[in-house]
């Protein structure tokens, strides 16, 4: 063997980790090498990442009908800082790691979008979040993991869910005012419901000095009156139900198998966005209290915000929607929310527009004057989820019949 | 207490009768229907669609033994007959994607995930002495259960029909050589095993609703409830399944929901480990 061979040989033995190290950098794709977003007078670009097809897809079409409402509200009116609004939907089957997969691949392709809808589960948005910080997108869900409530960590990210801690201290403060309720039974499914609505629930019990016990059931099992019967027995002055799903059927069937439809229940916020009046009877809704969301009771006309008036009337035929406008509004509110933080900083910058959604002009405003139509309270600079107040949910018994959607209250 | 013992039984009927079904095609063909709950959910939903749209129930339950025969057969053809005689129990593997096909199918046809089944007989509720309410479709579920598994087990026992059946299941050859018509049989009895799946989803859709995902519970539960009473035996599915479901709802009163499925998969592994045939079933010598 020559010199020559034995020096090419060791050099290239020197190289060789050098090239795969540069590879490996550049295949990372640093902030730096990532294309940038859109710039001045071109289109701003708007891009859903949803399960169009899969479990969620009547969600997931309901969602892109109330953004595309907000489009079409947002265009016909001048764009965003004179500037149109495209928006580009792929699929991601509801599932976290495809939907990482189509982010990447739609950055790298044609560059940083504008805003991202990450996903309707919090699977999705947990997998999407750290992506948006490192490529520095704007991005919003509407999803409840307080994991996701990390403005440091999560600086790009706005969730407009609410947390499991508002839904109980509302309920908590609707029990307190009853004046006369010491011990409430909750009833729900034994799964990661449960962990998540039981400590939740406990605070803001305690804090109002009312009593609590836990009777839990199989998300599987078919007659679910036991549970019921155990909060009976174990004195409560008031149940709180809370199931999501198919189980939620078995539920009502059950409170009244057991006797316990005398007792009145709250219904939690899993039982409330499901259509649940469509397979109960009035005996089963008797003495029910769901915790109803913004737009799923009926606001008449005469009292609905300019927004609100615009979000409707482009829904179309509102028969056709096989979900309450409430699902459709999470879409409407995600772009409006966006599109008027872009207006308030004046440039669609991330950095710009995030600091702008931390203290939007709007938030906290009169209904009447506010582009979104769900929750009146928004972001701040320590937290990036709605800050909701108690009496934005309506505790109240329904009639079981809708009106453009909306349950109608019963009258006291 | 009674509440309790009357729901567990209803219950427990619900899952005898997945057994029973599992056992018709076991007994006849050697092949367990693991398809069978999925045509009691696609009867259900069936069920709901034609009542909602005023069909009267004497009509709906004879579109259903129909609707069952034709799917049963499809299924015999398609995911049954190919593998015939292979001897390697891939039945399992189709007939479980028959089960996939038609829950697809339902997600397709039906924009809502649930649906309630209205009853034919009285609605409305019991009240019991001593508390506690009952609805009449969980007394009728369990008579149904009573009815439908002695009346199996009395045909493949004393009957000359079910007596061939089983005998060409034991013995094709012997079988052919008496004049037994094996492949007819198998597939006769796939087609009345689908009727009967079908019609009765009028008496279960009451009280489980009509859901998608519950098939694959009953398939579970239908299956365990087989193990445990042995499989090929009809008295065995009924009082294990009957068993099982007061077991159920015994636990779940007493101690808590947490331990329901923990102590029926315990009663299932120690079957398995202490009577591998079932508490009914006949133990089988294996031919060196």
């Amino acid at each position: 063997m020559s010199i020559r061979t034995i020096t090419s040989r060791r050099t290239a033995m020197l190289l060789a980790p050098i090239a795969a190290a540069t590879l490996l950098l550049t295949a990372c794709g640093s902030p730096s090498t990532t294309p940038e977003s859109s710039s001045e007078g071109e289109p701003l670009e708007v891009l859903i990442i949803s399960g169009e097809t899969g479990a969620l897809s009547v969600n997931s079409e309901a969602m892109r009908l109330g953004v595309d409402a907000a489009v079409a509200s947002l265009n016909e009116a001048g764009g965003v800082l004179g500037r149109e609004v495209e928006v580009t939907t792929l699929d991601d089957q509801s599932d976290p790691t495809r939907a990482v997969t189509l982010l990447q691949e739609y950055v790298a392709d044609n560059g940083k979008p504008d805003f991202v809808a990450a996903g309707q589960t919090s699977n999705e948005a947990l997998a999407l979040a750290p992506l948006l910080t490192r490529d520095q997108i704007i991005g919003m869900a509407s999803v409840s993991s307080p994991a996701l409530d990390d403005p440091e960590q999560y600086p790009y990210f706005f969730s407009t869910a609410v947390k499991q801690a508002d839904v109980t201290a509302a309920a908590a403060k609707f029990l307190a005012d009853q004046g006369d309720v010491e011990h409430v039974g909750l009833v729900i499914t034994n799964d990661a419901l449960r962990d998540a609505v039981e400590p939740a629930l406990q605070t803001a019990l305690d804090a109002e000095g009312i009593e609590l016990s836990v009777h839990s059931f199989d998300p599987e099992a078919i007659d679910v009156s036991s549970a019921f019967t155990e909060a009976q027995a174990a004195g409560a002055d008031w149940i709180y139900a809370e199931a999501i799903g198919t189980v939620v059927p078995r539920l009502f069937e059950g409170r009244v198998k057991a006797g316990a439809e005398n007792i009145p229940t709250i219904g939690g916020s899993g039982i409330a966005v499901s259509p649940f009046t469509d397979f109960t009877t009035e005996q089963q809704r008797e003495n029910f209290y769901p915790i109803l969301y913004p737009l799923t009771h009926y606001i008449a006309p005469e009292d609905r915000s300019d927004a609100l008036n615009d979000f409707i009337a482009r829904l179309g035929d509102l028969s056709e929607l096989p979900v309450t406008i409430n699902t459709h509004a999470y879409g409407w509110d995600q772009i409006m929310i966006w599109a008027n933080a872009v207006e308030q900083a004046g440039t669609a910058d991330p950095d710009a527009v995030r600091d702008a959604l931390q203290d939007l002009e709007f938030s906290g405003a009169d209904a009447a004057d506010q582009p979104w139509v769900l929750w009146r309270n928004l972001f701040s600079e320590d937290s990036h989820f709605p800050q909701v107040t108690a009496d934005e949910f309506a505790i109240s018994q329904v009639t079981g019949e809708r009106e453009d959607t909306m349950l109608v209250l019963k009258e006291d | 207490m009674l509440v309790t013992l009357i729901s567990g039984l209803a219950i427990g009927a619900i899952y005898s009768l997945v057994a029973v079904g599992y056992n018709l095609t076991w007994l006849t063909s050697k092949a367990v229907n693991f398809a069978y709950a999925a045509f009691i959910v696609t009867g259900m939903f069936l069920t709901a669609w034609m009542a909602n749209l005023g069909i009267p129930f004497l009509l709906i339950f004879v579109i259903l033994i129909a609707i069952g025969a034709i799917v049963a057969f499809v299924e015999y053809l398609t995911a049954i007959l190919p593998l015939r005689d292979r001897g390697d129990h891939a039945e399992l593997v189709t007939t479980v994607g028959v089960t996939t096909v038609l829950q697809g199918l339902i997600f397709f046809l039906s924009p809502d995930d649930v649906l309630r089944v209205p009853f034919f007989g009285p609605e409305g509720l019991i009240d019991l002495p001593g508390g506690g309410r009952i609805a009449p479709a969980e007394i009728v579920i369990v008579v149904v259960a009573i009815i439908v598994a002695l009346g199996a087990h009395f045909w493949s026992t004393k009957t000359r029909s079910g007596l061939a059946a089983l005998a060409q299941s034991e013995d094709r050859d012997a079988a052919l050589i008496l004049g037994v018509r094996p492949g007819r049989i198998a597939a006769v009895m796939f087609v009345l095993s689908g009727s009967l799946g079908f019609v009765l989803a009028p008496f279960i859709g009451p009280i489980t609703f009509a859901i998608v995902a519950i098939a694959i519970t009953l398939s579970i539960k239908g299956f365990v409830v087989l193990a445990i009473g042995g499989i090929g035996s009809q008295l065995g599915a009924l009082i294990a399944g009957l068993a099982l479901g007061v077991v159920e709802a015994v636990v779940v009163t007493v101690a808590s929901a947490s331990y329901q499925n923990l102590v029926v998969y315990f009663i299932f592994i120690a079957t398995l480990l202490l009577r591998p045939q079932g508490i009914f079933g006949a133990r089988k010598e294996r031919a060196v």
